[in-house]
């Protein structure tokens, strides 16, 4: 269980409205205390969580989830980006792709994905992953991610 | 007269010739008595010393009288034969018997003295050489007083000088071959007597370096003295055996030591008759040698030029000459230096890099200008050497035209590259298929599930099944596309190759394809360990299980893997007792995408078979099958080359 009051944040980095609705009704059915932010691809996700370009910083915690195939900037090059950036390398990333590619699983590994997960075609298969991943963020101690995540918590 | 007959006293003799004779001889001082007494005790001791003979003829009884030495002399003893005039010289050689009688009338005629040489045969048939003094002594009483002589056997003297005199004579000839030298070394000892050695030249050609020096022999005749000399002296290929022929007694010794000399000449000869003989041979293959090198040269499809130290053309092949445009006599004689055009090549620099540091230069390979004046390709081989005629160092040039080797080269090299190119697009097109194509199905199934979730109170049966159509449909087209991208990989990265024990490969494809009740699959001990990619060999005999049990018209079955062999081959059956398959289908199930079942009754892409013949053909092998439906038995057969065998026994032991 949360050991806070602040909901669970995630952010969803996917192009696809179809993935993006499935992984919504999956909070729903799951009854999740959860905030889903979502960028429709890597460059996007990165300008909302360093908060540049007249995006608002997200504040954390938050885990993102990436979807592998993207427009203007697909997983592995938002990957290195991240890992490269001093602020944002410590972020809990879970990969979900159509591909199972075992090119793709060996670059996510490499940049330390916390998971990779193929997505399927079952009707139920988000329901499950995301009830799974939710449980996970409950159990764990998220990265410290800003001074100001920290004085939330003191406060 | 010789002197040596003046100093050989007679018996009894007391005139004062002898005593002069001894006088003249003694050392000054010697006080030599004039006493007969004295004197014949000097000839008692000095006689048998010097084995000096001497004999006495009674002219008036013509009775002959012998000293023990001329007994000795003639190989007699006294009691053996008591000598007379008569039968005496018939120990003459036959043509001595004449001058001694002559030589002996002589002495009694002119109460002279004469020395004679005779020969003397014995009854061995040795021959001896003699010289004998004779004087006439006068009767005091008027009667026909004696002769008395002296017998000296000078065989040693007499063969050594006549040797001597006729080596001399052999030594003077000059410009005598080797072999001509033998023939008269060997003719000089028949001049010894008593033996006569012969060279029979069994190969009369001389130029051969093996011959031989013998004779034909009796068995008892044969010496082989001159075998260990000449042997010395010949330790290689020559062996040879010279055959000294002798009377049947042995040679004494003075004959003995000249045989021995000349053999050691004649030994001498035959080592450089082998010499010379060798010399000649080895001649021979050098001149052979090098007509060969030039008929090589002038005949070889490859142009071979030599350029001297200048960097000038100095002798050119024809194929050269040909490829150069000009006939080899107008090269040769105007001394070019540069003669491969080329537009972005210095052949010529290269030649005088390769001349100047000494160091060959091969399989250079630059563009030129072809004979033809078309733009090619030419490989060059240049090596440094000296040049036979002048001694001084050049470079040995050979050239070929490499047009053709290139451009297959550079037509490969681009084939390669698309061949890359394609791979590489198949591989985008299987990333695309797995991603991009797919998305949007699983969007249409998942949009399709939410609608029936949504609605379930509204929708009207008919939309229910129309719903659920659509999602088994996009359900499908997601397995196609699954299957399709298995088998566009299959076959590729096969090149493991590993120990594949079958029967084990079997069982564990069974436990991990998580088989229904009620089937059974066997894994039979027929089945053999093989060399091969785990990977495709596994794909294949899953696909054929699969298919097996899939296919199977009823809830209890069973499928048998077992293996046999032929004289190329070990095959792996895999037989069931399902329904079968109609002989007019039994070549089109193998084809990608066909099934026999509709869709909707058994659910399958028709990729499975398609794909497990794909990987038996990566695999040097094929898929065949044999099915009779009235007998519930079908049986497909993996059939793979037997050196993908691991014991070969295996073979033998079933066929």
């Amino acid at each position: 269980m949360p050991q806070n009051d602040d909901p669970l944040r995630l952010l969803l980095i996917e192009d696809d409205e179809v993935d993006v609705l499935a992984i919504r009704r999956a909070l729903v059915k799951l009854d999740a205390r959860c905030e889903l932010l979502v960028a429709d691809d890597g460059l996007t996700a990165l300008e909302m969580m360093r908060g540049t370009k007249s995006q608002a910083r997200i504040q954390g915690p938050y885990v993102v989830l990436l979807d592998w195939k993207l427009p203007r900037m697909h997983g592995g090059e938002f990957l290195r980006e991240l890992r490269a950036d001093p602020r944002l390398r410590s972020t809990i990333v879970f990969v979900m792709s159509t591909s199972d590619a075992a090119e793709d699983r060996r670059l996510a590994y490499e940049y330390n994905a916390a998971g990779y997960m193929v997505k399927e075609g079952s009707k139920d298969a988000y329901t499950t992953a995301i009830d799974t991943l939710l449980k996970y963020c409950a159990l764990i101690e998220l990265p410290v991610h800003d001074h100001k995540r920290t004085s939330r918590r003191a406060g | 007269m010789s002197t040596e007959g003046e100093r050989s006293p007679a018996p009894g003799q007391t005139t004062g010739t002898g005593r002069t004779g001894v006088g003249h001889d003694a050392p000054t001082g010697t006080p030599l008595s004039n006493d007969p007494t004295e004197i014949l005790a000097f000839l008692e001791l000095a006689t048998p010393a010097a084995k000096l003979g001497y004999w006495q003829l009674d002219l008036a009884t013509n009775a002959l009288w012998w000293s023990s030495e001329v007994y000795r002399i003639h190989g007699l003893s006294p009691d053996d034969y008591t000598p007379d005039v008569d039968s005496a010289v018939d120990f003459y050689h036959p043509d001595d018997i004449a001058s001694v009688r002559a030589m002996l009338a002589r002495v009694i005629e002119t109460s002279g003295r004469e020395t004679f040489n005779l020969r003397l045969r014995l009854s061995n048939g040795e021959t001896r050489h003699v010289r004998s003094a004779a004087m006439l002594r006068t009767d005091p009483d008027g009667g026909p007083g004696k002769v008395i002589g002296t017998f000296l056997e000078t065989t040693y003297e007499t063969l050594t000088s006549a040797v001597r005199t006729q080596l001399n004579a052999l030594n003077d000839r000059v410009n005598l071959q080797p072999k001509e030298r033998i023939e008269g070394l060997l003719e000089i000892t028949r001049l010894i007597g008593d033996c006569e050695t012969t060279a029979v030249w069994t190969n009369d050609d001389i130029d051969t370096p093996s011959f031989i020096v013998g004779a034909a022999l009796g068995q008892d005749e044969s010496v082989l003295l001159a075998e260990q000399v000449i042997g010395e002296g010949c330790k290689h290929q020559v062996r040879c055996q010279l055959y000294t022929r002798l009377q049947p007694h042995a040679l004494n010794e003075s004959q003995a030591t000249l045989v021995d000399l000349i053999l050691r000449k004649v030994g001498h000869d035959i080592v450089e008759l082998r010499q010379s003989t060798e010399l000649a041979a080895a001649r021979e293959v050098l001149v052979l040698r090098e007509q060969e090198l030039a008929q090589i040269f002038a005949t070889v499809p490859v142009p071979i030029w030599r350029k001297d130290k200048d960097n000038r053309i100095t002798k050119v092949n024809p194929a050269a000459a040909q490829f150069m445009g000009d006939s080899v006599e107008a090269i040769e004689s105007r001394n070019d230096t540069r003669r491969i055009p080329s537009t972005d090549y210095d052949y010529d620099q290269d030649d005088l890099d390769a001349l100047t540091s000494r160091r060959p230069r091969l399989g250079v390979v630059e563009r030129y200008i072809r004979p033809d004046g078309e733009p090619g390709w030419l490989r060059t081989d240049k090596t440094p050497c000296i040049d036979p005629e002048s001694g001084e160092t050049g470079l040995l040039v050979v050239a070929q035209d490499a047009t053709a080797v290139m451009r297959t080269q550079r037509e490969m090299e681009h084939q390669t590259r698309e061949l890359i190119a394609a791979n590489r697009n198949l591989d985008e097109f299987a990333y695309i298929a797995s991603h991009d194509l797919r998305s949007p199905i699983r969007a249409i199934s998942q949009l399709a599930h939410w609608i029936e979730e949504d609605n379930a109170e509204t929708l009207t049966a008919d939309s229910h099944k129309a719903l659920s159509m659509l999602i088994r449909r996009a359900n499908r087209m997601d397995q196609l596309l699954t299957d399709i991208l298995t088998y566009a990989r299959s076959g590729r990265d096969i090149d493991a190759v590993e120990t594949v024990e079958c029967q084990a490969l079997v069982r564990q494809i069974v436990a991990d394809l998580g088989i229904s009740e009620g089937f059974t699959v066997s894994a039979d001990a027929t089945l053999p360990t093989l060399t091969t990619s785990r990977t495709a060999l596994r794909h294949i005999l899953q696909h054929l299980i699969a298919n097996s049990i899939k296919h199977h018209d009823r809830d209890t079955g069973s499928v048998r893997v077992f293996a046999t062999h032929t004289e190329e081959s070990v095959i792996v059956h895999v037989a069931d007792d399902g329904p079968g398959i109609e002989q007019q289908f039994q070549e089109r199930i193998f084809r990608l995408l066909e099934t026999l079942a509709p869709r909707d009754r058994v659910e399958g892409s028709g990729v499975g078979l398609a794909i497990a013949r794909r990987l038996a053909l990566a695999l040097q092998g094929d898929i065949s099958v044999t099915s009779n439906p009235g007998q519930r038995n079908t049986t497909f057969s993996l059939t793979l080359a037997n050196s993908l065998l691991c014991d070969r026994s295996d073979v033998a032991e079933a066929v």
